[in-house]
């Protein structure tokens, strides 16, 4: 008896176990404290308060009274995604299963960028498509011209070769990276190392430690260093961006500044130099929010855009004539 | 629905299991006797060869990436050699898993991939406090190595996490044998063989512990170009505080005639760390069926 005694004891034990480890489940569809909880993970997490010049206990005043229990889950999705929408930042997602939330930095400066004019007067029926990049010459084969739509889109090592090989006797290329959202900060580091003469430091970065507005982890440089097979170096590069230009596309660009023979052209890009980490609510919602912040060695943080070495912006007018204002100055420079 | 009645069918065996654990002994154990006892002398060793397979109710909550519980079945493999004596335990088990968890959440639900392993080893001697032939007290010191590792693609650069968590443990294991002797049955007067089972329950008690986990911002797609994951955390050292972890099993063990043991077992590790931030709990009930080859055809060997 005494050993069944002990026995529903050690039962009893056993299963009391996980109540010291795990407590209560904290799952729950209850607006205010999802709301709460969205606004509490920003104030600790999110990278960019400062330069966003957002005061958040005042953005917490303003929104919390609209949260209602008997709220809808939609209008309820759109008012978290108000208060999100006040940090004005592409890298701040709000996801459930009904939509996508996202601010779009694109549509806060003109597009200066339009694919069908420059297919029509730019690319000659003999233009190539080698990996992610679509390549042609331009002015009688003295510029190279080279598209790189998207960051996610991998960059084999053959590809960027047959491209910088194809240009290797050009009097420079145009790398035209305008309306790319991003994608791997790989491709970009990948990329990056094909235009690098030496190994220079092009911006430094820090990782959120902790709740604090001011928890940061130790700086981290980034350097870009010559890698792969060929560097193109000698001739003049320009790099066309726009505000569509965003992420990874971003980090690209403060990468290229650095390098002595690029020379960055068109309109300040969307910015987005804060890498986004992801969590959950909750109520099984979605949420994205920037936890790093990058530095150029100059001192300069450009979240909200790298601007541009030369501004160059489409002329309405060139475009009725079927001209690429931006390629147009472009080739003139790489000519000059 | 199915993995709710996945994991209904689960605690059900586990009930079972424990209750027959616990009520076996006293159900059908003649009074204890030497016959029953698995050592008939100091000399006596077995040395067996571990395959079984297991399932265990999985759930862990990562507060640096989601507030909910992911809970699901994860299946099992374990491997692994004990040397027994009366005098002394040792053992070396490996353990790996795999399964798939999903949240608690009530309007939508993400899976997670968990993959599990652990290695546990521990010498254990006999106190010698009991003195019944048919009971044994270990202890002894046991480490515990466990990782487990999560990828939840929904979770976009936070979407692999991990706790790695190895443990200095004071062991201590309590053994009970019982059985039928050899003879006749009272019914129809037939030839009985002699059976032996063993009912054994270890707990491992903390003593230190070795971690790593991601740091507060969790990312794997940092932007220094050097390494595809950051902030994944340095090694830290810690007693008791930062980390709770309760470590337990309950097996009963078969002694066939040819010398080889079937096992069954219900193990309990539980992990709690708590730095202060994101704090992470992992709860494994594992319950597994194992085949223990004996190596040794010598009892004495």
């Amino acid at each position: 008896m005494n050993k069944i005694i002990y026995g529903l004891i050690a039962l009893f034990v056993v299963s009391g176990c996980q109540k010291i480890i795990l407590d209560e489940d904290q799952a729950t569809g209850d607006k205010a404290e999802n709301f709460d909880y969205l606004w509490q993970q920003c104030r600790d997490r999110y990278a960019f308060f400062d330069i966003k010049n957002v005061d958040w206990d005042e953005v917490y005043a303003e929104y919390r009274p609209q949260v209602r229990p008997d709220m809808g889950e939609v209008e309820f999705f759109d008012l978290c995604f108000d208060m999100l929408l006040e940090l004005r930042d592409g890298h701040v997602n709000l996801i459930s299963p009904f939509n996508v939330a996202k601010y779009e930095f694109e549509l806060t400066g003109a597009e200066n960028y339009n694919r069908r004019l420059i297919r029509d007067n730019y690319l000659s029926d003999k233009h190539m498509i080698t990996g992610p990049f679509l390549h042609d010459t331009l002015a009688n084969q003295q510029v190279g011209y080279v598209r790189y739509a998207s960051f996610s889109n991998n960059i084999a090592a053959f590809d960027i070769d047959f491209v910088l090989q194809r240009f290797k006797n050009t009097k420079g290329i145009i790398l035209d990276v305008r309306s790319n959202p991003g994608g791997s900060i790989g491709n970009m580091f990948t990329l990056l190392s094909r235009f690098a003469d030496e190994k220079r430091e092009i911006y430094s970065s820090q990782i959120k430690s902790g709740p604090g507005p001011n928890q940061f982890s130790e700086v981290q440089t980034a350097y870009a260093t010559p890698g792969g097979s060929f560097q193109y170096t000698d001739g003049k590069v320009v790099l066309l961006v726009n505000r569509g230009c965003y992420s990874a596309t971003s980090f690209f660009t403060v990468g290229m500044r650095a390098l002595p023979q690029v020379l960055v052209m068109g309109d300040t890009t969307g910015g987005g130099l804060g890498a986004p980490n992801g969590g959950q609510l909750p109520n099984g919602w979605l949420y994205r929010l920037s936890v790093t912040r990058t530095i150029t060695p100059e001192g300069d943080n450009f979240e909200n855009g790298v601007p541009p070495d030369v501004y160059v912006a489409l002329d309405s007018v060139d475009i009725v004539s079927g001209r690429d204002t931006m390629i147009e100055a472009a080739v003139d420079y790489i000519l000059d | 629905m199915h993995q709710s009645r996945h994991l209904f069918i689960l605690r059900l065996l586990t009930i079972i299991l424990l209750s027959a654990m616990i009520l076996l002994p006293d159900l059908i154990a003649s009074p204890s006797s030497p016959d029953t006892s698995v050592f008939q002398s100091e000399k006596d060793k077995i040395d067996l060869l571990i395959v079984g397979l297991g399932v265990s109710d999985h759930k862990v909550r990562d507060e640096g990436v989601s507030p909910l519980t992911y809970r699901g079945p994860v299946l099992q493999i374990d491997f692994g050699n004990i040397d027994w004596k009366k005098k002394r335990r040792w053992q070396i088990i490996g353990k790996g898993g795999v399964g798939i968890t999903s949240g608690s959440g009530t309007i939508q639900q993400y899976g997670q991939y968990n993959f599990y392993f652990s290695l546990h080893t521990n010498y254990l001697l006999n106190t010698n406090l009991l003195k019944n032939h048919s009971w044994r007290l270990y202890a002894g010191p046991d480490f515990n190595f466990t990782g487990n590792t999560r990828l939840n693609q929904n979770l976009f650069n936070a979407s692999f996490t991990y706790d790695f968590v190895g443990s200095l443990n004071a062991g201590v294991r309590l053994e009970y044998d019982f059985g039928w002797p050899a003879g006749r049955t009272r019914f129809l007067n037939i030839k009985r063989r002699q059976r032996i089972l063993t009912a054994a329950f270890q707990w491992n008690i903390p003593v230190m512990h070795i971690f790593q986990r991601p740091e507060y911002a969790v990312i794997d797609d940092f932007t220094d170009g050097n390494s595809l994951y950051s902030g994944q955390g340095d090694l830290k050292l810690t007693s008791y505080g930062q980390i709770i972890r309760i470590n337990m099993e309950l097996s009963l063990l078969y002694h066939l005639q040819n010398g080889n043991l079937l096992q069954f077992q219900y193990g309990f590790d539980g992990i709690r760390i708590d730095e202060g931030y994101n704090i992470l709990s992992t709860v494994h009930r594992r319950l597994s069926f194992g085949f223990l080859f004996r190596l040794n055809h010598n009892r004495h060997e």
